[in-house]
């Protein structure tokens, strides 16, 4: 690991003025993520703030607006009764996530900003053009049944991690964000950007700026959300396709319907095409089959990657039938 | 009270679960001069020059050592064909070329950054099968060629017998590299005691790492120590050198205590894995399920050394039609040299790969038959008295029949009934059953020998003894086990007999912890030593004996027809496993394992048992979840967050482990050995329950999701297809 200045931020204020000065530092939180990258030698922060003591660990219910703390721990968040009845999507992600141990350090912002899996990005002997922009993608041609399959560019096919992201995405989820020019809301898919020609920018943050919290509003549809994922091993390990969703049932037909996919996708994957062509339908195999393959309809794949396409579109028609099953 | 069987309590346990045993890394001290091996991380390439003048001159930097320092520059367990520090050429990403020693891991892991090297890229041989095309880059240049051994084996007339069969199947199958994971990564210390160097680290043989080191250092044998601390785990990958080597130079050179602990990332590029097998196979067997010939081509990545890759093979071969009698064989067995990780001993020694080639192919004998499994199992394995492929006869007490019948019986009593089976939609269920064999002790002739002191304080009685034997406990007990052997032999208390085992210059040597031996072997020696002991002290002279035990003699094998008698003791295992397969996307969960095993004589029960489940931990993950990935010879799963071991939760909860004791002729108290077999007949009883559940055979390992959704699919491709051609068959116009 290279060298560097650790400071401790007293204040989200002071976190972001220690950011600033800095130029190239990052911010610690759990450190879960942070310190693998940095022993790998791909993050080299010349600063590490260390925010994980700041007071912003609430998890509040106000009204219909249940408001997270950035720095709240992914496994306080996911035994909290209210994120549990209201949200169950959000509780079941976290705990397909990581490990028991991992979730009690791993932070709500920290795990938004948790970075590709991808092996070439994670090992520097590998070329990797999100990691030395322009240097060249190891993953087009190389082994890569684990990368993504929507939202790819030629650039950069690395799948987005991780498991929460996407069930705040199909809730519509807000980040809110605190920079220079005060609190800003951001809609959770608009956090996220497509890899495009510049996959080295992952985020619409600006520099030194700070996640403080992300906000849900609750909604009747959202008590039936649901969070399917599916991996090669039981625990510890992150999805080859998982799916968010929630239905609302209206006199024998879906209402309403949210459905968001991960592991397959280079971002959150929010799945609008298939949630309209799902309302107004009767709930069955048949609108879920349709749905699906609406959902994979820009599906590109590379040489070992073509197997995700079926199986996502299988994980989706279930994961709306356990939806289902719960709105009825 | 017998002492044989009882699960008494081992005395390294209580250290070991408040964490004060110390394993090697725990033994480093900061005033250790500390090193740090530069991996050459290219697959093949040439050496042009190695400059260290800015890392030496990096204040705390002892030395940068290389080539031109290794006295004598070739090591390896059987082929001397691997240098400790790489001169000219690097052959694998995992090849040494300079060690840096320094005052503190910091600075020396600082300074193996400013070492450069040149090099000049080299075109690589990848894999096993463009590695034999005539034009693929050499690995060892002056061997012309890279075929490390072909083996065959023939038997019988192999043409007339398939041309006699009724069912002739063929069936191709790959196997994936299998990384070892012990908990810890190589570690370890070399410092010196007056005129000795020692090297203390963690290792299977004390007396080879010796063998190896000395030579290496060109000393004398008497100049050098090699001790064990307690050792996290073996499971053959501490067969082959790796820092042991590395700390002897570095000690050597500077004539001061140094130290090297490898991260993991280090240990999976820096050691040796089980190879990767391409196995083409051909069964042919009589109406009545008889098996009458098989022909098989095993080709094998060795990787970019010899390691113990002839002998993987050779027992590869011998076990390529299981453990059945056939009496018409032909088997060609190759390994070949790659720019791949280096592939050697794991747990099961080629056994496993010939199995899940072998093991599948008998169930579809059965299923084309129409004949249960169990039933063509039982028609074809071995019994006492026949001959093995190689010609000899089989060591008596062969009990392959006896244990699957037990297998057979547990297995239906506690799986899932037929009916039931497909009861849910998608998560269908299904069962499997596969037999095993596998060689107890070293097999080809290679000399084996176990050799123990014992010493009794005796007085009007015998009241103590110390038995001396340099015998590695990697953690499966075997301490333990050769304490209850000298006790009940000589009616003492267990906490009376006292073990020295862990220094080459305090005990003799017992062979490596290795090949299910030590039980056995070293059981054997201790056991015959205490014997010794008491009549020389019966007879009134110095109490105390060395004995050497040497089983019954093995032959190495004609190259061309396998003529020999491989080996002197096997061991027989099967296995049942019932999985639930979900059709959707492939997951597939075990949920139940009967693992019978004839272990001769259980010394210590409690033990038995734990190397049958953490051995099938082990083969949960070699069947469905390790993948091992290299590209272009670079390791692409150097991480445990790439390289997925089975979790606690992949595995299932009912394991049942059946201990059956059918003497063996030499075992001590008839024990034989056991701790591999769980591992070979597993991965096929599960390929066996996945089609049961599903219609659909997996022929490569691991047995992934997307692997076995896609043989879901072709399955019922063909199903479809087949029974669209009866529907166009029928309807044509007559
Ligand atoms: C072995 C392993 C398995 C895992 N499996 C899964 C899995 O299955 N599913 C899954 O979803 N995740 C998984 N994870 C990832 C895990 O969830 C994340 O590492 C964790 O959530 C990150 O949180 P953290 O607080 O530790 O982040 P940190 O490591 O502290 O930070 C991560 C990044 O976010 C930045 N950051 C942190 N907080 C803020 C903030 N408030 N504002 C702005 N920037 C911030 C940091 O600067 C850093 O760049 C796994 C991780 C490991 C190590
Ligand atoms: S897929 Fe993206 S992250 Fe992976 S190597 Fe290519 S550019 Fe890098």
């Amino acid at each position: 690991m290279r060298a560097f200045e650790y400071v401790v931020a007293d204040s989200p204020a002071a976190a972001r003025a220690l950011a600033r000065e800095s130029g190239d530092a990052r911010f610690y939180a759990g450190g879960t993520t942070l310190v693998d990258l940095m022993k790998s030698d791909v993050e080299r922060p010349g600063r590490v703030i260390d925010i994980s003591r700041l007071p912003l660990t609430a998890i509040e219910l106000r009204g219909d607006v249940l408001r997270i703390g950035a720095l709240a721990r992914n496994s306080d968040v996911a035994y909290d009764p209210a994120v549990a009845r209201r949200f169950p999507a959000v509780s079941e992600a976290l705990l397909s996530g990581a490990s028991g141990q991992i979730r009690n350090a791993a932070t709500i912002g920290g795990n938004l900003l948790q970075r590709t899996r991808c092996t070439y990005f994670r090992e520097t002997r590998w070329r990797c053009n999100k990691r030395e922009p322009g240097s060249g993608c190891d993953a087009l041609d190389g082994f890569n049944r684990g990368h993504a399959i929507l939202g790819t560019s030629d650039s950069c096919i690395a799948t987005y991690p991780g498991d929460l992201a996407v069930a705040l995405c199909a809730l519509s989820a807000n980040v809110i964000v605190e920079g220079d020019a005060g609190e800003r809301t951001v809609a959770l898919d608009e956090l996220y950007v497509l890899p495009g020609d510049r996959p080295e920018r992952e985020n619409t943050l600006a520099a030194g700026e700070l996640i403080t919290g992300i906000e849900l509003r609750a909604e009747p549809l959202y008590e039936h959300s649901h969070y399917l994922k599916i991996r090669d091993r039981a625990s510890y390990e992150f999805a080859l396709a998982s799916v968010a969703c929630a239905i609302e049932l209206e006199g024998g037909r879906i209402a309403r319907a949210r459905l968001a996919l991960g592991g397959v996708a280079t971002v959150p994957w929010r799945a609008r095409e298939a949630e309209d062509l799902l309302a107004g339908s009767p709930p069955g195999d048949a609108a879920y089959r349709r749905a699906a393959d609406a959902a994979l309809a820009g599906a590109r794949t590379r040489a070992h990657n073509g197997y995700k396409v079926e199986l996502a579109k299988r994980a989706i028609v279930r994961a709306l039938r356990t939806a289902c099953g719960g709105a009825a | 009270m017998s002492l044989i069987g009882r699960p008494v309590a081992r005395h390294d346990a209580r250290a070991k679960v408040t964490g004060a045993a110390r394993y090697p890394a725990d033994l480093v001290r900061s005033e250790m001069l500390h090193c740090k091996a530069i991996f050459a991380h290219r697959p093949h390439a040439r050496i042009d020059g190695i400059d260290a003048a800015r890392a030496i001159a990096l204040p705390g930097v002892v030395a940068v050592l290389t080539a031109a320092d290794v006295p004598y520059n070739r090591y390896g367990l059987i082929d001397a064909d691997q240098e400790v520090l790489c001169s000219e050429r690097v052959r694998y990403v995992g090849d040494r070329v300079a060690l840096v020693v320094a005052a503190d891991p910091q600075t020396a892991e600082r300074a193996a950054k400013l070492v450069e090297v040149a090099y000049t890229d080299l075109p690589i041989a990848g894999d096993a099968l463009s590695a034999l095309e005539p034009d693929a880059p050499l690995v060892h240049e002056h061997r012309g060629t890279n075929v490390l051994l072909h083996q065959k084996i023939r038997k019988g007339d192999i043409e007339q017998a398939f041309a006699d069969c009724d069912v002739v199947l063929s069936a191709t199958f790959t196997t994936s590299w299998q990384e070892h994971a012990y908990l810890q990564p190589d570690a370890g210390i070399a410092y010196y005691e007056g005129e000795t160097l020692v090297v203390e680290t963690a290792g299977q043989w004390l007396h080879e790492d010796l063998r190896q080191i000395a030579a290496i250092l060109a000393l004398e044998e008497s100049a050098v120590a090699i001790r064990y601390a307690k050792i996290g785990g073996a499971f053959g990958g501490r067969e082959d050198l790796s820092v042991q080597a590395l700390l002897a130079l570095a000690t050597w050179k500077t004539k001061r205590p140094t130290a090297i602990v490898w991260n993991r990332e280090e240990s999976i590029v820096g050691h040796h894995k089980r190879h990767p097998f391409h196995i083409e196979t051909t069964w042919g067997a009589k109406r009545d399920g008889t098996v009458v010939a098989v022909r098989t081509r095993t080709i094998a990545d060795g990787g970019a050394y010899a390691s113990t890759s002839v002998e993987v093979l050779k027992c590869a071969a011998i076990f390529a039609q299981g453990p059945y009698r056939m009496p018409n064989v032909a088997t060609d067995a190759i390994v070949v040299y790659t720019n791949n990780v280096p592939s050697g001993a794991f747990r099961g020694f080629g056994s496993p790969q010939a199995h899940w080639a072998a093991e599948s192919m008998i169930t579809r004998i059965a299923h084309a038959l129409e004949i249960d499994p169990v039933d063509v199992r039982r028609k074809n394995l071995y019994r006492d008295g026949d001959t093995e492929a190689t010609g000899n006869v089989l060591p008596a007490g062969v009990s392959a029949i006896a244990v699957l019948d037990r297998c057979a019986q547990e297995s239906h009593r506690r799986f899932t009934p037929r009916a039931e089976r497909h009861a849910h939609a998608s998560l269908r269920r299904g069962v499997g059953i596969a037999s095993g064999i596998k060689n107890v002790g070293y097999s080809f002739g290679f000399p084996e020998q176990s050799t123990a002191t014992v010493e009794l304080i005796a007085s009007a009685r015998i009241e103590r003894a110390v038995v001396r034997i340099g015998a590695a406990d990697v953690g499966q007990g075997v301490h333990l086990i050769l304490r209850q052997i000298v006790a009940e032999t000589l009616e003492l208390a267990l906490e009376s007999v006292a073990i020295v085992s862990d220094d080459s210059a305090q005990a003799p040597n017992a062979g490596s912890a290795s090949a299910s031996r030590l039980t056995f072997m070293a059981g054997r020696a201790v056991h015959d030593a205490a014997l010794a002991a008491r009549s020389a002290w019966e007879r009134g002279e110095p109490p105390e004996a060395t004995v050497q035990y040497r089983p019954p003699a093995t032959t190495p094998l004609d190259l061309e027809t396998g003529a020999g008698t491989p080996n002197y003791c096997y061991g027989y295992a099967a296995q049942g496993v019932e999985v639930e397969v979900d059709v959707t996307t492939g997951v597939t969960r075990v949920l139940k394992i009967v693992s019978v095993h004839d272990v001769g004589r259980a010394i210590n029960r409690q033990q038995v048992e734990g190397q049958i489940e953490g051995c099938l931990a082990q083969a949960v993950g070699y069947a469905l979840t390790e993948n091992f990935k290299v590209r272009d010879g670079k390791i692409l799963t150097p991480h445990f967050s790439t390289y997925l071991l089975p979790t606690t939760l992949d595995m299932p909860t009912e394991i049942v482990p059946v201990i059956m004791e059918l003497a063996d002729p030499h075992g001590p108290y008839g024990a034989r050995g056991m701790a591999e077999m769980p591992l070979v007949p597993f991965a096929p009883a599960v390929a066996a329950a996945i089609y049961d559940a599903t219609g659909a055979w997996v022929n490569d390992l691991p047995m992934t999701p997307e692997r076995i959704l896609a043989a879901i699919t072709a399955a019922r491709e063909r199903t479809t297809a087949s029974a669209a051609s009866l529907v166009g068959a029928s309807s044509s116009p007559a």
